[in-house]
């Protein structure tokens, strides 16, 4: 499967999906003008992998913003995921934020609501 | 195919469940067919767990977004103040003082109320720098900032003008009583010990007084009060000059 690798834009996050490694990385902002258009081959492309993935898959974001339909989108991906972690693939969710911004933190576990799979909010020097 | 209805296979409606309007609407779909069984509830159950689900996960997709907003709220205001606070002093900068002295301005000229101005700057300020480095100076620029600050009533406006020039503004203050307001700023001024790594400096202010009269602009004014400013420099420092 080919790697998924998108350079991040003004208002779009970078994307560096490894099949190889199972390191799925996304940061930086999303506030693209069509979340649907950009996150939809990102779903699918996740989709795909995670129907024949053998090894453990990590996603680790380290996303500060994320507009309406971004959100939605991304809980759309976090769906994915979580039902690959159901079918058996062990997944993980490792979301960074700012120390310095708590807020942050609580928009993070709300993300986080309802998964089963692990899902580590975790705090980064700023 | 049609199936007969087994009696025993008919629904009863739990009580609390009796007036429900989702109830009433799936009543009337399935009213007087054979579908009106515990299957059809079991169907529909499924369909409305189905939209409740969306509905949870639309209200998820709203509270993120909200907390998002929050953030972003919450450092725009942020941002706001920094913009318009002086990095060294806390006090208003220079473009705060602008936009608050206009809206004081056009108040003024409205009801016909009195206003002044005082600018008041630092005697020998540069000596301070030369003889104990910018941080001593600094200290003092902080130092006399506070002593202003605490001199001066709630709704007055005080602001770091320039490097170490104070812009002051007394809203419904005549020049008479700006005079003796401007005298309670040096006097603070000139009693304060400024301790900087064991030295206890002094600091002194020149202060120049101007009063709004109608058809006066904010630059005029500032210009005024500059000119006061100047002339008490020229008259020997640490005093108060009022524009004539």
């Amino acid at each position: 499967m080919e790697s998924l690798s998108i350079k991040s834009g003004v208002s779009s996050p970078s994307v560096d999906f490894d099949p190889e490694t199972g390191l799925l990385r996304m940061g930086g902002e999303s506030y693209p003008e069509n979340s649907f258009e950009f996150y939809t081959p990102i779903i699918a492309w996740l989709t795909g992998y995670l129907s024949d993935v053998t090894h453990p898959v990590r996603f680790l974001v380290e996303l500060s913003y994320l507009n309406t339909s971004s959100t939605k989108c991304m809980i759309d991906l976090l769906d994915q995921l979580e039902a690959g972690f159901k079918q058996g693939v062990k997944v993980s969710v490792d979301w960074y934020y700012d120390r310095d911004n708590e807020r942050a933190r609580d928009t993070i576990e709300e993300f986080r609501e309802d998964f089963t799979m692990p899902f580590n909010v975790i705090a980064r020097e700023g | 195919m049609k199936t007969p209805i087994d009696p025993s296979d008919v629904v009863e409606v739990p009580d609390e469940f009796r007036n429900d309007p989702v109830l009433s609407w799936a009543d009337s779909l399935t009213a007087g067919n054979e579908l009106r069984t515990e299957k059809s509830y079991e169907f529909f159950l499924q369909l409305l767990e189905k939209y409740a689900g969306l509905l949870r996960r639309f209200s998820k997709v709203l509270r993120i977004s909200d907390s998002y907003q929050r953030e972003i709220k919450e450092m725009n205001v942020q941002l706001n103040e920094v913009a318009r606070t002086d990095y060294l002093t806390g006090l208003s900068n220079r473009r705060d003082m602008f936009e608050k002295t206009s809206a004081e301005l056009s108040r003024v000229r409205r009801h016909g109320d009195s206003f002044s101005l005082l600018l008041a700057d630092i005697d020998s300020f540069k000596a301070f720098n030369d003889t104990y480095g910018h941080e001593a100076g600094d200290e003092v620029i902080r130092a006399v900032a506070r002593s202003l600050k605490s001199n001066l009533r709630m709704e007055d406006l005080c602001s770091r003008w320039g490097g170490e020039e104070f812009l002051i503004g007394l809203p419904s203050v005549d020049a008479d009583r700006a005079q003796q307001a401007a005298e309670k700023l040096r006097i603070g001024v000139e009693s304060l010990v400024i301790e900087y790594r064991g030295e206890r400096l002094r600091a002194t202010v020149s202060v120049g007084v101007a009063r709004y009269v109608p058809g006066i602009d904010i630059d005029a004014l500032v210009r005024h009060a500059d000119q006061a400013m100047l002339q008490a420099k020229r008259a020997g420092k640490n005093r108060v000059t009022v524009d004539v």
